[in-house]
């Protein structure tokens, strides 16, 4: 081991501390490890430490679980989604050669704890999306048949964990915004309008289907789910299928449906026009099933895209076979041909403010996202992604109500940081040699120009 | 859909002798004894107006302003007579020997046409003179039509073909003769007419087999069309709301649009068959209940009594009147004189159960009813809406497209109507006087279209506490007081009247359009309310608008009926104004459509609860456990399928009303017309009763919400259900720019800190408005919350903040108590400014107290 190393994925477990109770087949507890480097012996430490862990800080605090567990060289969340299901995803801090050579310094504060956990909330979303929850799944067979749960969760997670960047993760994971395509009234009608009369032609002959989410590239427009799954199914839209970003990228990923039913993630290149997550109009058995609201039922999930417009349906595994995909396919592109542009010319389209000023502003609301910088852009330099996690991270547990932060930061530059009832706002300003007072009367003037339709003084 | 007719009023008396019906005037003229007189027909008191005359009268026609009469004694000669000072001369004809007049006619004010079987002449009258202006002699009339409405003479000397003249002011002009088509020779002139269908003038030739249409320009006279008719025979023809009626001898009344028939005809130009009527049935008599206008909407009971009340009437009154009587006379353009009895009738149409001609064919009926004029059409093109939601008769887009074609006019009239308003505005010397005439024709000009004309008037006082009930956000609105006095409020009463006049002040939108105010009146009083009659208490009114003469919001309940009589009890006949086209607004459409599906899913629901609720009562008495909790009881499984069953279907319905509901907004907002704010109150609570909130956040986030102080409201009671409403409600009082809400909301919430934030930028921004807020009484609401939280620091904070801006008196009793708290908690030395105060007062009394509150 030598030079500079980033932060990265140590391991990713995830146990039922009610299984293997006999002593020597604690391993038995694991459902699901990552990576498979780590002999078997270890992970069943892993499982045995954080057990511990939990048993230990119970004493202190009843009601809420550990949740962060930081040590020199990793940062651990823990995370119980649902009843007897334990997430644990530990992350290598970053590191660099220390003076002895033996030694490594870590930098055991760079990692934030409430991305991590956010990422792990982001993996279980994702599995209980196409699969339902963990223990759904083996209890509809009596016994439980933990064999096919492990096998299946595999199969799902690994592909899923081995893509993600952990070097990348910055204040866009931990806030886990959703975008929204900024349209003018009318048109806005005039959509959801089509997605109405598509949604009710369909409904007239098959009662289960139902429209879903529409979107344009990575910014929805409208959505039928509630916050949760609309939030779920954007991650897996825009971190996964990758939708509005450059074919050339490569990567897309989707899940269809192996022969055996199982979901499987299927990576053939980018498919536009069309519906996404079918190989072909005939094989409708590879739309995958989807759980939402209250992730009992099964539904199958129908994903279109014409020309970056995505839409997406939901229906009834059990009356797919009356669906008809061509007039689906034809209505929507009767309806929606022409209206492309008008989104395009939305999507990109920068208003004035966006090219004054670097923000960020987040509703907690809606989970609206909307910033002027990007993720990964070189603006975000390490110093300024700690400090935006910091200030986030204050935010969100400081039991003093903060409300506004402004930070100068060692290279001269301000980050003015804002929270009233449940919206963000975070400036980054470069101009350098200004006071405080002038930084704060430009964050007054620029909220009563371009947020003057919101309440926030 | 059928041909009603209604009695009228008016009926001749015995010793009285109809002459001749105006239709320019909407006058019957009679003479009796007495002299001669006129009465307007559809006046309901009938009231006649005698002038005496001690000759045999023979013919009499009344000038258009009612100055003079001209009177026929003789073949030969004319009497014009001065109404108001008796005054009177002859004129007599000195044309060629036997030369006879046929008739006479005011073309209008001051000129009289005369025309004889040899000529027709056109006099002026001047300084008590008639002198000629332009004639045509040597002419053989042997029969003649005229109609000094259109201005149009129709000469007949023979054969098949008639010489038209057309009238202008002080001349005439021969335009040329055009040829009836008609197997009837001679032409029979009692079946020839001029009249106006859709602003195009007409003339209409019936015969036993054909009706011909000629279309009358300024130029010319041809042919357009032939309506074949498909029951041959004798008939009479009538007009009534741009459609013609055939009343068939054998008692059958067909009702034609040519509109229509146009129409079909472009599409198959070669048809050459029979033309089928619309309707086609006997006509009925109209029922004549008055309870329309009291009834209350609603409930079923008072309308199965209405129903029963009517159909009681009904019976009673076909057993005295008898329909299709050999002695009828079909008078131009739809009343009938019975000659026997006297009596008079109107010929209307009840549009109800339309679709039952048209095949329900939604393409025809609802352009058809949109060309209606009479109210009932309105009535029935809405319930026909409601049908095919209800029904789904039409798809989604179908019903888009209707609501599309609604709007389209709507905003076009609506348009033209501000224009002429605006014109007429600029034109007028008296603004207050030509305000009054336009808010009495019924419409009313707002200069803003959009809903948020509450804006306008700031009311400028913290205390007003949000709405305690969602269901009726509007009763605690801060604005209440400046509107009491010229509207009602918009909950408070369930009365028709009240519901459709009073709905929009606070939200805006409603009364800007012109509209039948309530469906269910009679015609001829939705029509009155269309009059430009001047109205004394509407000076008192117009004054209460903030003083705007443009902004007019205020449309009264008082309108009705009497109304018409109090400008100087005049009545205003109904000849004499324009007739409008039946529009639909979005008042309309929520009261009488989108709400009653709404309703009706509300009681679905609620029967359903009931019912299931009773019989889980009847497993709970099974298993001997009454008092138990309802909650626990095992519901068997069937049942349970049962109410999931019911409760999909009522979501099912409640999200296809949400779509129809966004539907009408989007083509509300496409065509530029102002949408009421009840539309987005019924899509809020629809979204609230199916937990849709994170659809709600949507709408609102794209503003196809529209902002309005109730739906703002609407939304600070969500909160406590939905939190993030409370949010969206606060950013709405903000665009909305009522801060002092936001404020009491704030302390309510008791988040006084930021209240503060917000007085204080209000105080950089709008000084003025700010004095007004900080009431001594609002200051102390601060302080009292302040004070309540257990928190010195807060409590610090707040009272130097209004200590330093001399918020804080000593003079006024209200702060004693936090005075002394604030000395108990942090000692008098922290008073800086009050300290001298303190210990001035003592000695001084009150004399040296701040300006802000010694005003108070």
């Amino acid at each position: 081991m030598s030079g500079n190393l980033d932060t990265s994925l140590h391991y990713f477990l995830i146990f039922n501390p009610k299984l293997g109770q006999k002593e020597g087949t604690e391993h038995e507890k694991i459902l699901f490890f990552y990576p498979q480097t780590i002999s078997i012996g270890d992970q069943t430490n892993f499982v045995g430490l954080t057990e511990g862990y939990i048993v230990c800080t119970r004493q202190f605090s009843p009601e809420k679980p550990c949740e962060f567990i930081h040590t020199q060289k990793n940062t651990i969340t823990i995370l119980s989604p649902e009843p007897d299901i334990w997430i644990v995803m530990s992350v290598s801090n970053p590191s660099q050669p220390g003076k002895d050579a033996k030694q490594r310094d870590y930098v055991e504060d760079e990692t934030d704890e409430f991305i991590l956990k956010r990422v792990a909330q982001q993996v279980y979303s994702m599995w209980t999306l196409f699969n339902g929850p963990l223990l759904k799944l083996p209890q509809d067979k009596q016994p439980i048949n933990y064999e096919q749960l492990r096998k299946r969760v595999d199969q799902f997670l690994k592909p899923y964990i081995q893509q993600m960047a952990f070097d990348q993760l910055d204040i866009f994971n931990s806030l886990d915004g959703i975008r929204f395509l900024p349209l003018n009234k009318n048109v806005y009608l005039t959509l959801i309008s089509y997605v109405n009369s598509i949604e009710c032609n369909f409904q007239s002959t098959i009662p289960s289907f139902k429209f879903g989410t529409l979107l344009y590239k990575d910014n929805i427009i409208w959505s039928s789910l509630n916050q949760n799954d609309t939030r779920s199914i954007y991650n897996y839209l825009t971190n996964i299928v990758k939708i509005g970003s450059d074919s050339s990228t490569g990567g897309t990923s989707w899940m269809i449906l192996n022969n055996n039913g199982e979901p499987n993630w299927h990576t053939k290149g980018s498919k536009k026009n069309g519906f996404l997550n079918m190989i072909d109009l005939t094989s409708k058995s590879t739309l995958p099933f989807v759980y939402l609201e209250d992730k009992e039922k099964q539904t199958t999930m129908i994903i279109y895209e014409q020309k970056d417009t995505i839409i997406l349906f939901f229906i009834d595994p059990v009356d797919i076979h009356l669906l008809k995909f061509e007039e689906l396919s034809a209505s929507l592109v009767s309806k929606f041909e022409f209206i492309n542009p008008i989104l395009d010319d939305s999507y990109t389209k920068k208003s004035f403010f966006d090219d004054q000023y670097k923000y960020i502003y987040f509703n907690q609301m809606n989970l609206a996202i909307r910033a002027s910088i990007k993720s990964k852009s070189p603006e975000l330099t390490k110093d300024i992604l700690k400090i935006l996690n910091d200030i986030h991270a204050d935010f969100e547990t400081s039991s003093e109500n903060i409300s506004e932060t402004i930070i100068k930061t060692q290279t001269d530059r301000w980050i003015v940081a804002k929270r009233i009832d449940f919206r963000e706002f975070y400036f980054i300003f470069d101009n350098k040699n200004t006071t405080l007072l002038e930084i704060d009367e430009e964050v007054k003037n620029l909220t009563n120009k371009y947020f003057k339709n919101l309440f926030i003084e | 859909m059928s041909v009603e007719l209604a009695p009228l009023p008016f009926k001749i008396e015995k010793g009285e002798k109809f002459l001749s019906y105006d239709e320019r005037l909407g006058q019957v003229i009679i003479t009796s004894t007495n002299g001669i007189g006129f009465v307007y027909l559809d006046d309901p008191q009938a009231k006649r107006n005698y002038y005496c005359s001690d000759k045999p009268i023979k013919d009499a026609k009344f000038s258009p302003n009612i100055i003079y009469a001209a009177i026929k004694f003789s073949d030969n000669d004319i009497e014009i007579l001065q109404l108001k000072t008796g005054v009177r001369y002859t004129h007599t004809c000195k044309n060629v020997k036997g030369s006879v007049i046929m008739g006479f006619f005011w073309t209008n004010n001051e000129n009289l046409l005369i025309i004889t079987n040899f000529s027709i002449e056109l006099y002026q009258l001047a300084d008590g003179q008639c002198k000629l202006i332009k004639d045509t002699k040597n002419l053989k009339i042997l029969n003649f039509v005229f109609s000094a409405k259109y201005g149009v003479l129709l000469i007949y000397s023979g054969g098949n073909q008639i010489q038209p003249f057309l009238f202008r002011a002080q001349s005439f002009d021969k335009i040329p003769k055009f040829t009836v088509d008609s197997v009837q020779s001679p032409l029979e002139l009692t079946n020839l007419f001029i009249t106006r269908i859709h602003e195009k003038n007409y003339c209409i030739y019936g015969d036993h087999f054909n009706i011909n249409i000629y279309e009358l320009n300024l130029e010319t006279i041809y042919k357009i069309r032939t309506i074949k008719l498909c029951l041959p025979g004798p008939n009479s023809i009538h007009f009534v709301d741009n459609l013609i009626i055939v009343h068939s001898e054998l008692k059958i009344s067909m009702v034609y649009d040519l509109k229509m028939i146009q129409k079909d005809r472009d599409l198959d130009p070669k048809k050459e068959s029979v033309e089928f009527p619309i309707s086609a049935i006997p006509m009925s008599l109209k029922e004549l209940s008055n309870n329309n206008i009291n009834s209350s909407s609603g409930s079923i009971t008072s309308s199965n009594r209405d129903n029963y009340n009517e159909y009681s009437n009904n019976s009673q009154q076909s057993q005295q009147i008898q329909l299709y009587l050999k002695d009828w006379e079909y008078i131009h353009p739809h009343y009938i004189f019975e000659r026997e009895s006297g009596n008079w009738f109107e010929v209307s149409l009840n549009f109800d159960k339309i679709s039952n001609f048209l095949q329900f064919d939604s393409h025809k009926i609802i352009p058809f009813l949109q060309d209606r004029t009479l109210a009932n059409a309105k009535q029935a093109l809405l319930a026909l809406i409601k049908t095919i939601i209800e029904y789904k008769t039409e798809n989604l887009e179908g019903i888009g497209k209707i609501f599309d074609e609604l709007n389209r006019v709507l905003f076009q009239t609506l348009n033209r109507n501000n224009t002429e308003l605006l014109q007429k505005q600029l034109s007028s010397a008296n603004a207050v006087a030509s305000t009054t005439q336009i808010s009495g024709s019924g419409s009313s000009l707002s200069l803003s279209n959009s809903a948020g004309t509450a804006q306008s008037d700031k009311s400028r006082s913290l205390i007003t506490a949000p709405p305690s009930s969602p269901s009726s956000p509007t009763t605690q609105s801060p604005n209440k007081d400046l509107w009491q006095k010229s509207s009602p409020q918009p909950n408070s009463s369930k009365s028709k009247l009240t519901l459709s006049n009073g709905s929009s002040p606070l939200g805006g939108g409603g009364n800007q359009i012109p509209h039948e105010d309530s469906l269910d009146l009679s015609i001829a009083s939705s029509i009155n309310k269309r009059s430009p009659t001047l109205k004394s208490d509407h000076d008192s009114q117009s004054t209460n608008n903030n003083g705007s003469s443009l902004n007019l919001r205020s449309t009264t309940v008082s309108r009705t009926t009497q109304n018409t009589y109090k400008a100087g009890n005049q009545f205003v006949p109904r000849a004499s104004r324009l007739p409008q086209y039946i529009l639909v607004n979005s008042v309309d459409m929520h009261e009488k459509v989108l709400y009653p599906i709404y309703e009706k899913i509300i009681i679905d629901q609620s029967n359903y609860n009931n019912s299931s609720n009773s019989s889980s009562h009847n497993s709970n008495n099974n298993s001997n456990s009454s008092n138990s909790t309802p909650t626990q009881v095992p519901i068997n499984h069937h049942h349970q399928q049962q109410i999931s069953g019911q409760r999909e279907k009522n979501q099912f319905d409640s999200k296809y009303l949400i779509s129809v509901v966004t539907e009408y907004i989007r083509s509300l907002s496409f065509a530029s017309c102002p949408a009421s704010d009840k539309l987005f109150d019924l899509l809020i609570s629809l979204f609230v009763d199916n937990n849709m909130f994170s659809q709600l956040h949507q709408y609102l986030q794209y503003y196809a919400i529209q902002d309005s102080e109730n739906i703002a409201y609407k939304l600070l009671s969500i909160g406590e259900i939905y939190p993030p409403a409370l949010q969206l409600s606060l950013d709405m009082f903000k665009r909305l720019q009522k801060p002092n809400i936001i404020i009491s909301t704030l302390l309510e919430r008791k988040q006084l800190l930021p209240a503060i934030r917000l007085l204080r930028s209000i105080r950089d921004s709008d000084v003025e408005f700010y004095q007004e807020l900080l009431t001594p009484y609002s200051v102390s609401l601060f302080l009292k919350e302040a004070s309540a939280q257990n928190n010195d620091t807060l409590f610090f904070s707040v009272f130097k903040y209004f200590e330093n801006y001399n918020h804080i008196s000593t003079a006024n009793p209200i702060f004693e108590k936090y005075i002394k708290l604030f000395q108990e908690k942090f000692g008098v030395t922290h008073l800086i400014y009050l300290k001298k105060h303190l210990s001035h007062d003592t000695n001084n009394s009150r004399s040296n107290s701040p300006k802000l509150i010694s005003s108070q």
